[in-house]
Order: C-alpha cells, then structure tokens, then sequence
C-alpha cells in the first residue's frame, strides 16, 4: 500500500520508509537496565527477548541518546550490530569492531595480520574512552546471539588487554532468547569465566504488555514524533492532517487495537501473558496512516475489524505461534 | 553533539615539543599506516601537500579537533621559530654534511620522546637533560624526510619497548623550571631565531663570520654567536655549543643587535622588505 501513496506524500518520510523507532515501554526498560550496569561497571550482561521485539531498532535509535540524557555527557559507547554469518577469522572479527567504533582506517595497510588489527581495536577503544576525559568504554553487541565460543573468547581477552592498559571495558549484549540458554551451556562445557563475566547480569526483553503500553506508543505516532524535522508535524498529523485537525488520535483506540491482538493470539496461549512485538504493531499502524493517506474514514480505519485486517495481515497469529514453540 | 575524532589519537597523548618525526611515526603506527599513508591523509585532511617543513601550514585548530589535542599544545609541533622558512626542502634544515643525521638524547628517547628543541642547529646539549646531544645517521635511502622519520621511530621503537606510547615521565619534564627558562628563553631569541633560519634557507653567511660554502659546525657557531649577542643570561650558555659558550664575545643586547643587523643588510642591499614580510 506504501507505493500507491499519492503523489505528494514524500517517499523520505521514516514510516515509508520504515526508517524510525518509536520509544516503547520495553525500549525504555532496557535502556534502564543497561544504564543502572553501567553506573554499576559491571564486566557484562545480556538481553534477551524474542525477534521482532523492537530490541536492534530501540538501540540503533534510542540507546545513545537515552544514556547521554541519564548521564548528561556522551558515553564512550561502541555499537556493534553482528552480522549474521558466522565469522571464522579473527581478522574480519576485529575489521567489524574498527568499523563500528567509527575508525577512518579499518583496512590500514600496515594492519593486514589479526595482531595488528586487534592492537588497534585497543587503541581506537582507548582513543574513545579518552575523548570522554575517562577510562570506561561500553560494547554494546546487538545480535549476540549468534556470537561463537571464539569470539566471547577474543573478547575476553579485549577485556583483559584494555584493563592492563588502565581501561574498563563493559560488554553487553542483545539477542534473542536463545541467549537464555547460553548462560547455562557456557557453564557447563568448561567456559564458566565467560559465563562469569558476561551473562551473570542479565535481563529479559519484553513486548508490549497491557493496553497502557500500546497506548504508549500510538501517543508516539500521534504527537511524539516529528517530520520533517523542525516542522512539529507528527506522523499522524503528516498522513491524515484533517482527522488530526478534528481531534482523531490513534491513542484513544488503544482498547480495539488491543482486543485484535487478544483475538488473534493463536490456541493455547495466555491473553493475560501475551506480549505484542513492537514490529507487529508498527506495521498495523503503518497500514492504518496509508489507508488514511489514501482518503479512507477515520472511523473505518481506526475500527476493531479494521485492526485485525491489518495484524492478520502481518502474520502475528503464525509469528506467536513459533515464538512460543522456540521459548 | 561533539563525536569521537574517527583517528586514533586520544587526548594527552601528543607531548608538547614533539618532533613531527616522531608525531608522524606515532600517528601511523595507532592508527596502522605506513609513512606515505599519513602524509597522504594529513594532505587531504588539511586539503594542501603536507612535509615537514610545511607543516606549520596545518590549521592548528583543524588538527587539533581531529586529535582531541589542545590547540596549544599542537602548536608547538609546528614551532614556526625553530621551521622558520617557508618553502624550501627539507635538507636545508638539516643540513648535516652530505649526509642526514637525526640528532636526540639518549634519555629521551628511552622515555619515547624526541624533540623539536633536539633539532635545534646551535644546541650542543639536551635542553631538558643536560646530556650531550647525538646523532645518528638516517637510515636507508631515498626521500630526505621518509629517511629521517623512520630513523626517528626506529630509535623510539628499539630503546622504548611501549612505544608508539610515551612514557608519563615525560610530563615531569613541561613543569619544571628548566623547561620554563627554556620557553623564556625561546620567546626572547624569537626574532634572532627567524632571521637565523632565513640564512639558512637562503644560504646566506654574516660577511665577517662563516663564509658560503663553511662547514656546518661553522654554521651552528655562526647561529649560535648570534644567539649569545641576543642572549646574554647566563643560564642559557650551559644548552649552547661549548666553542660558543666560552667565546668572549660581548654580550649586546637582542634589540641592538638585531639594529645593527638590519643596517648590514642594507648595506648589503639586502631588501629588507622581504624580511619583514617573512617575520
């Protein structure tokens, strides 16, 4: 439906192009979580929660201004999301952490062995936590859940390196649940310091779970966001000014957005437990602000058939069904 | 929102005084770049070639921002009254017989530094040890300053094992009073320093003391007897050249010099408008 948006409808708006994060209750509670491990410096952590929880665009959006507005200054923080294909060279493992940390040589010629790469992986580390005039930097690993013995071992050894040289460094990290499983698999196959060190802390990623939160979030479409930047114009007010003009606002249908996904919550599973994934909810709000773009009634729109139209449409019931066959 | 300079440099780690041979050798190796790698990006960084002794050109706010470093300290790497000409090559700086010599202190070193001061044609002695300078000459061949900053880091490298890193000891060395006096020192003979480099660049000789084509102990003499007359504390002898130190020349003073200079010069014919505009 995004591409028989009328003419006059820019195709750089972020809902289009599916570039935005709205700030979520789970969002936030994660980032409290990583916030209190940092205050704490704590060696490691890890966060876990289902796909499609909203947890890599909470932190490719929110994280790094969230914590510069806890701890009002810029955190040395590097984020790294890990490609999902397995990396068997130390090498590229490091090439990846010079790329995320910003570094304008990753592919220096005088770095082609994994020694030299890895020494400045610690320089550039280094370089970071000076310019925040301290000696703790954060990795932040999204994705973690495909990180291998190996690269927990290398990273122990970062850890090591870097605090011989005076520097703290906190590894936290992102994944699905199947990181809930990793704790104890460390444990027991003779790696219980990696254990130790980067999963004893830990927290669980939740989705969204009370009308409250969804209301939450469809307040974010309605007035907390912004585009184009500068011009106060929120996403519902961009794609259906007129229904925004007369007061309509995606919040106060919170309860039937709800109850749709209580409908669809497959056989089996608990409507007082269900947890909505964020991206389920975006992409029915999506279809929601298009077909208003598109000139359909508010009330059609916002209505409680409508709802579950557009969640079916996303593949929510067949999404829980293999989350809670996975957990 | 200020974000982390994408070069690994972090702040503290540039001593003031560095030699640019010795910054050079240190921003390649944190940052896993050859020699002609940094020259090339410092010349695209500040958008103009970039050598040695063009590096006062560098807009010293610019690179400080990109290395995290106060301005003032940046600037003394690029000490315009020690690399007073403005083009030129690099050999005449350094110009050592035929061949290159790197010139440092023993101490020095081994804390992994090495000064602009060490390069100082008059200096006999460390000004921040006392010990008598050395040299060393360049190693391998080819370009004049690729030569002199891998013999400059090849030092740094064999006598500090944590080199590229400086040992903190050298802080000690900016907050002593030596280092003050130097500093005075270096402010007062600012002007006879300017004219000094602008002989050497030029290759011109004072009529009545080393003659064109002198060695070049008798050019550090020369620049060093000019230093004196500019000079006349005592505690500034102890860095000079002994032959200069114990000279009996008579001490006058920078201003009154510098006067009598200038009407050599126009006797000379020597336009001094050129002078001005180069100081």
């Amino acid at each position: 439906m995004r591409h028989s948006l009328p003419i006059q409808f820019d195709r750089d708006h972020p809902v289009i192009r599916q570039e935005y994060a709205i700030y979520t209750p789970p969002v936030d509670e994660m980032i409290a979580k990583i916030g209190d491990w940092i205050d704490q410096q704590k060696p490691g952590g890890y966060i876990y929660g289902p796909s499609r929880f909203g947890k890599s665009r909470g932190i490719k959006w929110h994280v790094v201004s969230a914590l510069r507005d806890r701890f009002r200054h810029q955190l040395p923080l590097v984020i790294w999301p890990r490609p999902a294909e397995s990396h068997t060279s130390e090498t590229e493992f490091w090439h990846h952490l010079l790329l995320a940390s910003n570094f304008h040589f990753p592919g220096a010629a005088q770095a082609k062995r994994k020694s030299e790469k890895r020494y400045l992986v610690i320089q550039r580390f280094i370089t970071l936590a000076r310019f925040a005039r301290g000696n703790y930097i954060v990795l932040l690993i999204d994705e973690a859940q495909d990180l291998t013995l190996r690269e927990w071992q290398w990273l122990v050894g970062l850890q090591n390196s870097l605090d011989w040289e005076g520097y703290r460094l906190s590894i936290f990290s992102v994944g699905s649940h199947q990181m809930g499983y990793r704790h104890e698999l460390l444990a027991v196959s003779g790696n219980a310091h990696i254990a130790a060190r980067f999963f004893v802390a830990h927290a669980r990623f939740h989705g969204l779970a009370s009308v409250e939160e969804v209301e939450y979030v469809l307040q974010g479409y309605d007035i907390a966001s912004e585009w184009p930047q500068g011009s106060k114009t929120s996403y519902l007010q961009y794609f259906a000014p007129d229904a925004f003009a007369r007061g309509g606002r995606l919040a106060h249908v919170a309860q039937n957005v709800w109850s749709a996904f209580a409908a669809l919550l497959p056989p089996g599973l608990n409507v007082k437990t269900m947890e909505v994934p964020v991206q389920h909810l975006a992409h029915s709000v999506e279809a929601a602000l298009f077909r208003l773009a598109l000139g359909h009634h508010w009330e059609d729109v916002t209505s409680y058939q409508s709802w579950l139209d557009m969640i079916a449409d996303t593949s929510f019931s067949d999404h829980m069904r293999v989350v809670s066959s996975a957990a | 929102m200020l974000r982390p300079s994408p070069v690994n440099w972090g702040r503290g780690q540039l001593m003031p005084y560095e030699s640019i041979a010795s910054f050079c050798g240190r921003f390649g190796a944190f940052n896993g770049l050859t020699l002609k790698q940094t020259r090339q990006f410092y010349s695209e960084f500040c958008g103009q070639p970039w050598s040695l002794e063009t590096g006062r050109t560098i807009n010293a706010r610019k690179a400080a921002r990109l290395l995290d470093e106060p301005v003032s300290v940046v600037c003394t790497i690029y000490p315009t009254e020690i690399y007073a000409g403005r083009k030129g090559e690099f050999k005449k700086y350094f110009p050592i017989g035929r061949d290159l010599y790197v010139p440092f202190c023993n101490r020095c070193i081994k804390m992994g530094y090495h000064s602009s001061f060490h390069e100082l044609l008059y200096l006999e002695k460390c000004p921040f040890h006392h010990e008598d300078l050395r040299h060393m000459q360049c190693l391998g061949r080819g370009a004049y300053l690729t030569r002199y900053v891998k013999t400059v880091t090849t030092l740094l490298r064999n006598e500090n094992p944590k080199w590229p890193d400086i040992s903190p000891e050298v802080g000690q060395i900016f907050r002593s009073d030596e280092f003050a006096a130097l500093t005075r020192w270096k402010a007062d003979t600012r002007f006879i320093i300017l004219l000094i480099s602008w002989l050497n660049e030029r290759q011109f000789y004072y009529p009545n003391l080393p003659p064109p084509g002198t060695t070049h102990q008798g050019r550090r003499l020369f620049a060093g007897r000019l230093l004196l007359k500019a000079n006349h504390k005592e505690a500034y002898f102890r860095w000079l050249l002994p032959e200069i130190s114990n000279s009996r020349l008579q001490p006058a003073s920078g201003a009154a010099y510098v006067t009598a200079f200038l009407k050599e010069l126009e006797r000379l014919k020597i336009p001094i408008l050129r002078i001005n505009r180069l100081l």
